[in-house]
Parts: C-alpha cells; structure tokens; sequence
C-alpha cells in the first residue's frame, strides 16, 4: 500500500471486530466497500462525550471517512446508514462467525466490492430466511469470490450430471466423485440430493441441511489452515 | 523529568489510571508531594489494603474484602430477583439511581467470540449453579447496550427460560433529555420497536 497520506470520503464500511485501544479509542477491523478490510483507530470513541460508541457497533451499515498514512490510519468521521439491521441474539452469534470467516479468508488492502455486497445482503436476509440457508449461502458465495468456487454440477470424475440418488464424497481439489466399491474410505459421504440442493440454494430435507453444513465445515477448514475459528470452538449453541 | 528518580517513578506508577497522560500524572504526583502529604500517606496505606485485602464475592462476583458482599448479605432485600451487571461499577449506578431492590451477579465482561472470551469466562457456570438452586424467579438482563452486551444477554436469557425462569431486560430507548434530532438512528429505530402504550 501507498505511504502517502491518504483521505478516503463517505465509504460504506461494517465494523468487523473492534478492541479498546489506549485509553479512550477504539482500534477497528473495518470491511469497506472498495478498499476492502482497513485497520482504523478511532481517537476519544469511548469517551462518555463521544457520539461515535453508539454508532460504531459491528453489523450496523454505516457511512465513514479516513486519513492518514501506513497501516493504521485514523477514522475522521462516521454516521449510521438510515435503515440498520436488528439481528437477533442468536443471529449476532451467526453474524460473529461470518465476520470471523471475512477476517481469515481476506487481507488487508484487498477489494473486494463483490464480497461487500455479499456481507451486506447476507446480514439483511437474517431477516426474512432461515439461518441456516443464510449462512451456507455466505459461505458458498465467498468461497467463489476468493477463488475457491465449488462444483456441485457435475462428477468430477466422468463428468456425469449429479444424481439425487446416487452417494458422492467431495474430493477438496476436484469436487464431487460417485461413491463406488472402496474408493470413499475416510471421506464424509452425501447425497446427490445434497449437492443439488446446496447449488438450488435450498434444503429439501433436514438429511441434506445437515449434511451440507457437514460439507462446507470440511471445505472451509481445509481453508483455513491448523487454525480452528473462535467462533466454532466455543461452546456458543449449548448454553449452560 | 524531575531530578528525582523516585519523583519520576511516582509519575509513571500514576499514569496506570484511565484517561491519565504524562502531563497529568506529573501535576498529581506534584500535587500529592507539594500539597497534601497527609492525604497522600492516606491513599497509599488505602491503596495497599484495598489491593491486599478486596477480592470478589462468593455469590455476586463484586468486589468486596469478604467472601460475601453487603449487597448479597442483606436481609431487606429481594432475593427472588437477580440483575446481571457487566461491571462492579454498574451494581454502584444502579443502587445510586434506581429503587431495585434485588440482587446482582456480575459478569465481569461480555461474551465475545471473535475474542474467544466464552461462557465460563464470565462466570456463567456459577450463574447456571445459581439458577437451579431455585430461589431465583425473574433475571433482570442489565448487560450494555453493546453488540456484545445484547449477545451476552441472549446468551443468558437462554439459560434462564430453560430453567422456567422468567427472564426480563432493562428498556432502551431515547434518553430522558434527549431531542430525537439527535439520537443515532440505531437507538431510533429500537426506540420505535419498542414503543410502549401511553
Ligand atoms: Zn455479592
């Protein structure tokens, strides 16, 4: 990135993750819609004076500005966008672990328009759709942005059309491959029906809900890497 | 810098206080040692046992010098009703501004994932014991107003239903004062959702 010093006007951002800093700022992971993911520190935001507290809350569209030079730079001004998004308890739980997805899957200083878009209409569909579609939907979407589309089309080996009755394992470099003698040892096996339904966007039975999100978890944790995601490792859907 | 080096530690010890700078810290440590030496000696035996002796009550989780805190002690008041705090200095407000009359449990933080701060790190586990001990009928939810704080809440509320016990969240709204030209649009917008009859 630039050294210059650097002014950015009127962006559309969500805050990912904020932590205090120094005595009274704020230090912020911000996703911005074309400058993409931004380290900015927000001077006097914990202040009782400040109006910046209420405002700089994660899933909340907001509208900011920014200058300064390097890698942290210095938030100048931010408003909430008129019409805010009221996620529910357990939806922040959700929405955490799509921020925590965001976070691991893209750098610093990297566009992404497409993935911003993506983020604001995931978090807006906690509204009106089931959580579950909500969050496969993100999570196939970003894996595309990223470059790690997945193909639930075709047998990747013969290139036949996927059957709803046949059993497939997902093979993470070239994608489905029909379950035949012993080829699948120690692969997760799913239905046809469940690649069908995951590239429909839909779930046509509890079988295929379960085993798509058994699917994406695999594909994302290989990823991801040897580090497992907070959000998934806490004990966040059992409470005590 | 004084010609002091024990003048200077002074001032850098002092600057562990939130919102104190370097400027600050130097007119304190001035102030104490020109002005108001009897005080001085007073803070500092108060600060030694406060830190020797304070630690956190066995049921509440607040700050006291005893296993169990006055609060929870208390025979005038109503143990029926539990209100989960986030910091010790919110039990302080509460008591200084409202009339509740029930106990506290404080957390001592929030839940936040991204963080991994979870359930046990905010003593949820004690809660959950507390719960199914069965005095308690009604939690009052009193986290921040924070992301973090209304996750926190949910988190909880969870725990209470499942027990059949009711659990009940402070309003938020408009402040008594504000002008609605200039409330965040956040807190608007709740404060319509949450509209009451009048
Ligand atoms: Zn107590």
């Amino acid at each position: 990135m630039s050294h210059q010093n650097h002014r950015v006007s009127l962006q559309a951002a969500f805050i990912l993750h904020g932590r205090n800093f120094r005595d009274t700022s704020r230090l912020l992971d911000v996703f911005t819609q074309d400058y993409g993911r931004v380290t900015l520190v927000a001077k006097g935001a914990r202040s009782a004076r400040s109006r910046l507290q209420g405002i700089l809350q994660s899933f909340s569209p907001l509208i900011i500005s920014w200058s300064g030079k390097g890698e942290v730079q210095t938030l100048t001004g931010a408003e909430s966008v008129k019409n805010s998004i009221n996620l529910s308890g357990k939806q922040v739980m959700s929405g955490y672990y799509i921020n925590e997805l965001l976070q691991r899957l893209t750098t610093f200083h990297d566009p992404h328009p497409e993935i911003f878009t993506l983020y604001q209409n995931t978090l807006e569909r906690f509204a009106t759709d089931e959580d579950e579609l909500v969050l496969r939907h993100f999570e196939k979407h970003l894996l595309t942005e990223i470059g790690y589309g997945l193909n639930l089309e075709s047998d990747s080996e013969g290139g036949t059309a996927i059957d709803k009755n046949e059993k497939y394992y997902y093979d993470i470099e070239k994608g489905p491959v029909k379950v035949r003698n012993n080829n699948a040892e120690g692969e997760i096996i799913i239905s046809g029906q469940t690649l069908l339904d995951m590239a429909d966007e839909k779930f046509s039975c509890a079988q295929s809900q379960k085993e798509a999100k058994q699917l994406m978890r695999i594909i994302l944790s290989h990823h991801l890497g040897d580090k497992p995601l907070k959000t998934r490792s806490l004990h966040w859907y059992k409470p005590l | 810098m004084s010609g002091s080096p024990l003048v200077n530690q002074l001032i850098e010890a002092l600057r562990c206080l939130p919102g104190v700078g370097p400027k600050s810290a130097q007119r304190m440590a001035y102030h104490l040692l020109e002005r108001e030496r009897v005080a001085a000696e007073n803070l500092s035996a108060v600060l030694a046992k406060a830190v020797n002796e304070v630690g956190h009550c066995e049921l509440c989780r607040s700050l006291t010098e005893r296993k169990v805190c006055d609060i929870c002690e208390s025979s005038n008041r109503d143990r029926t009703l539990l209100c989960i705090v986030e910091s010790p200095s919110d039990v302080q407000v509460i008591e200084q501004s409202t009339d509740y009359k029930g106990l506290f449990f404080v957390l001592m933080g929030h839940l936040s994932p991204l963080d991994g701060i979870g359930p046990e790190d905010i003593g949820l586990d004690l809660l959950a014991s507390r719960l199914d001990q069965g005095e308690v009928k009604e939690v009052v939810l009193a986290t921040n107003f924070t992301i973090e704080g209304e996750a926190t809440a949910h988190y909880i509320s969870e725990m209470v239903n499942s027990r059949n016990i009711i659990a009940s969240r402070i309003a938020h709204g408009v402040p008594v004062g504000g002008e609605l030209e200039y409330v965040n649009s956040t807190t608007l917008s709740r404060a319509f959702s949450g509209r009451q009859n009048f």
